[in-house]
């Protein structure tokens, strides 16, 4: 049976593929994150963050 | 589903060693305060989580080292639990759980996911606490309690970024005002700074560059034409580094926003009756409302007169003073966070400063560089705590520590090397102005270069900042919404157990509200008659809120703990009377009747309550009754099965225990003469404590059934007769009077028929319970509905 947290995150995901600003790539990290039990890990989401970066970096590359 | 059979505590709180035999039933389990009883809760609870809750979260007191009893140790704590299926007997100690069978291992994890303990201390959480830690107590029921940790950890990745976005435009702002001081004038773009580097190489006599990439080879060129090229090129690089050095120097601690910084952190920590104001300020806001709404003379919870507009004057300083303080916490932590950015964008300077005066060979204490970076770095972290986590030292004494005194001396030490090595290097004015042409080459270069890293970096930081927030929004929305609606489901199981216990008293609707704006936090409110949505605190009594908290819990774990049948209810009644406890009653044996209930308390009332109604319900044979009579830290609590009390008066007397026969006669009488006064609306002078002795109740209970049922004296008469009769000794019990000391064997037997037969002739013969007057029907009758006798009054 589903938990209640479980059904939170299936709706978060599902709404954030909406979300104008995020990006697929990040959506795959958090979900991979939510599912190795690390998105509440400092470390894990701060390498997140510098993937997100790298993205928005290379964005910029291919937009020059 | 599995129950639990026996529950064997060791060397755990209060307990040496004892096994409680449940068989599968529930528990009833009575005790005095200090006895021991909670630690069986104790025990259930280490059993399923590991851990006790109650000892956790403070620093003064933990599971590992205050859970095992005082004369033992951690190693010698276990917790054994028997239950009805095969091979059922699991242990627990701090180290291990012992193998469990596969048929157990879901209920074993089920209890550990589940929220099944209700305490006394918890009880007011739902109802008393402010919203946050309120939601944080149905959070975990809920079993939501790790989306927090998500929620903080999106937060805090969110604010760093915005952090690091605003010190990067801080940075890029900086590079080209640093551009524009030096080329005197405002360049945006690549072009802009050629045609001001042009006019400036004009200025010094020097041919323009076609571009900026020819920067080099001009530095080149013009040492190749100077008098000793590796000189000169040693002179530019010693030209760049006194700047950088001097740089340094004058923001050693960043001084000026570190005692900004700092002062503001110690006003805000100082302000304690402001720091107050902020968490009051849920309660100080709806206390507002109320006055205003309600135009209240009196205060709701203690009924006192009151001025309300002086009142409300205060309240609204007090509110203006608390969202004061919240903004003030707020600035500081940004404040903070501004300062961290700037100490790590100088400990990166400090590292090149390192590398490029070591390529110089020149003197450097390098060790005293490298300890204040270690320094530095340990300040960062108490620059992204929260403002009332923040544990600075203050500048004065900073200032005084050996690295920031030897780091300051060290700079010192490089600028004056520096200054000697520039003199040496300057000799010719060709020279001279060979090293100016190349200061103002690399300074443009270093600039430009700057704007060329750091627009990204901000156009990066900046969409990743609005990425992050985008996430966290829809995390923060996701849960509240589902939350809410978990709410909106749960309020009908909540209102129709309270109005299980409260029927008729003016409750009707009732709402749990996740806090819009806020991130973690629940708000309550209910309909009383004609006021809708108000604060429960504002119109309920303590024993009202107890049963409110109680009906929360218990609708929480109907819906949460599904497949995990036990429910430990821990001294929770104690302020709920005795009519609406019948009604708790109901309310878990309707509700709950497929659970393996836990119920302690130290109420002798509630606890002979809870077995009268196992009998008259026939629900005997679900429940076991303990009643722990003594305890010693050395032996820790004995038990012993509950007897009804006449019969364990009557053992007391068959074994010459008169003394105890006597006492609990006269307590049963005392509880018996205090229920029949309020069922009877019989008048009794009031008293503060509600406590009376059997003189201050007999007589105006007796003249009121003389009143309201004269038949029932009259046919009686023999009985009222000899209760009257016996009843002193009622009273000389209690004052220790010899001559009660001195009663006979069958004087106290007298004594105790006496008691029961007046109990016997008011209590229902269908159910047991003691009868009530009913006003408006002219009746005594019971309120299962029994009829005994009609009345006058």
């Amino acid at each position: 049976m589903q938990t209640i947290s479980e059904k939170i995150f299936e709706t978060f995901f599902s709404k954030l593929t909406e979300v104008e600003n995020v990006k697929p790539e990040t959506i795959e990290s958090l979900r991979t994150l939510y599912q190795t039990n690390q998105l509440a890990n400092k470390g894990h989401v701060t390498r997140l963050v510098r993937d997100m970066e790298r993205r928005h970096a290379q964005d910029q590359n291919t937009d020059r | 589903m599995p129950k639990i059979k026996t529950l064997t505590a060791k060397s755990l709180r209060g307990i040496v060693e004892t096994t409680l035999e449940l068989n599968n039933r529930s528990v009833v389990l009575l005790g005095e305060n200090g006895t021991g009883k909670s630690s069986f809760v104790d025990a259930l609870e280490f059993f399923f989580m590991g851990r006790i809750g109650h000892l956790e979260g403070t620093q003064s007191v933990s599971t590992s080292r205050h859970a095992p009893h005082i004369h033992a140790g951690r190693n010698d704590m276990v917790v054994e639990i028997e239950f009805d299926q095969p091979g059922g007997a699991v242990s627990r100690t701090f180290n291990e759980l012992s193998p469990v069978p596969s048929e157990l291992i879901n209920h074993i994890n089920l209890g550990a996911n589940s929220t099944f303990i209700l305490r006394r201390k918890n009880l007011l959480d739902f109802i008393l606490a402010q919203p946050a830690p309120r939601y944080e107590q149905l959070a975990a029921i809920i079993g939501v309690n790790d989306l927090d940790k998500v929620e903080r950890a999106l937060m805090q990745a969110r604010d760093e970024l915005q952090s690091q976005k605003q010190s990067s435009e801080h940075q890029l702002n900086s590079e080209e005002q640093k551009l524009k001081e030096l080329l005197k004038e405002k360049v945006t773009t690549v072009e802009h700074i050629l045609a001001a580097l042009n006019r400036k190489l004009g200025e010094l006599g020097q041919p323009p560059l076609k571009s900026l990439d020819e920067i080099e080879d001009r530095k080149l060129e013009i040492f190749s034409k100077s008098r000793s090229p590796e000189e000169t090129q040693r002179a530019a690089k010693v030209q760049d580094l006194l700047p950088k050095t001097v740089h340094l120097m004058n923001n050693v601690l960043f001084a000026e926003d570190y005692r900004k910084l700092w002062k503001e952190v110690e006003d805000l920590r100082q302000n304690v009756k402001q720091l107050r104001e902020m968490l009051f300020q849920e309660v100080l806001t709806s206390s507002r409302r109320l006055l205003t709404d309600f135009e209240l003379d009196h205060c709701p919870v203690c009924l006192q007169p009151i001025d309300r507009e002086a009142l409300l004057a205060s309240l609204e300083k007090r509110i203006r003073d608390a969202e004061q303080i919240a903004r003030k916490s707020s600035e500081i932590k940004q404040l903070g966070l501004g300062l961290a950015e700037q100490v790590r964008n100088q400990i990166d300077q400090i590292e090149q400063l390192i590398v490029q005066v070591l390529e110089l060979d020149l003197d450097l204490d390098k060790l005293s560089l490298e300890q204040y970076i270690v320094l530095m770095e340990s300040l960062l972290t108490d620059l992204q705590a929260d403002p009332v986590d923040m544990h600075l030292t203050s500048l004065n004494n900073l200032v005084e520590t050996s690295e920031v005194k030897a780091f300051s001396s060290s700079l010192k030490d490089l600028q004056s090397t520096l200054q000697s090595e520039k003199k040496r290097l300057e000799q010719t004015e060709q020279d001279k102005l060979a090293i100016k042409v190349i200061d103002l080459l690399t300074r443009v270069k270093d600039g430009h270069q700057a704007l060329v890293i750091l627009r990204p970096q901000c156009r990066v930081k900046s969409a990743t900042y609005y990425e992050m927030s985008a996430i966290y929004d829809c995390f923060v929305n996701t849960k509240r919404q589902e939350i809410q609606s978990i709410y909106r489901d749960l309020e009908e199981d909540i209102k129709r157990f309270f109005q299980l216990l409260h029927a008729d008293e003016g409750y009707r609707g009732l709402r749990l509200d996740v806090k819009e704006g806020r991130r973690a936090s629940t708000e309550i409110r209910m309909d009383f008659h004609e006021r809708e949505r108000e604060d429960p605190r504002a119109f309920n009594s303590e024993g009202h809120l107890d049963s409110l908290g109680l009906c929360i819990f218990l609708a929480f774990v109907k819906r949460f703990n599904a497949g995990f049948p036990l429910l430990v209810l821990d001294d929770v009644v104690s302020s709920i009377d005795s009519g609406h406890r019948q009604r708790v009653c109901d309310l878990l044996f309707q509700e709950f009747g497929d659970y393996q209930l836990f119920i302690t308390t130290h109420d002798y009332v509630w606890f002979e309550e809870l077995a009268a109604y196992q009998r008259t319900h026939n629900k005997q044979h679900l429940f076991t009754n303990f009643q722990i009579i003594d305890w010693s830290v050395d032996s820790g609590p004995r038990l012993d099965k509950y007897k009804p009390r006449w019969d364990r008066a009557e053992e007391k007397l068959a074994n010459g225990d008169k003394d105890g026969a006597a006492a609990d006669a006269r307590k049963a009488l005392e509880f018996f003469l205090y229920e029949i006064a309020v069922a009877t609306r019989t008048s009794v002078e009031i008293k503060r404590d509600s406590r009376y002795v059997v003189s201050e109740l007999h007589d105006p209970f007796v003249k009121r059934i003389k009143k309201l049922a004269p038949d029932v004296y009259n046919n009686n008469l023999a009985k009222f007769e000899a209760l009257e009769k016996n009843a002193i000794f009622g009273n000389m019990l209690v004052h220790n009077n010899p001559r009660a000391a001195n009663a006979s064997l069958e004087e106290v037997k007298n004594f105790m028929n006496a008691v029961k037969d007046i109990e016997t002739l008011f209590s229902c013969s269908e159910c047991g319970r003691l009868v009530e007057y009913h006003r408006t029907a002219r009746l005594i009758k019971c309120r299962c509905g029994a009829v005994m006798w009609s009345t006058r009054g």
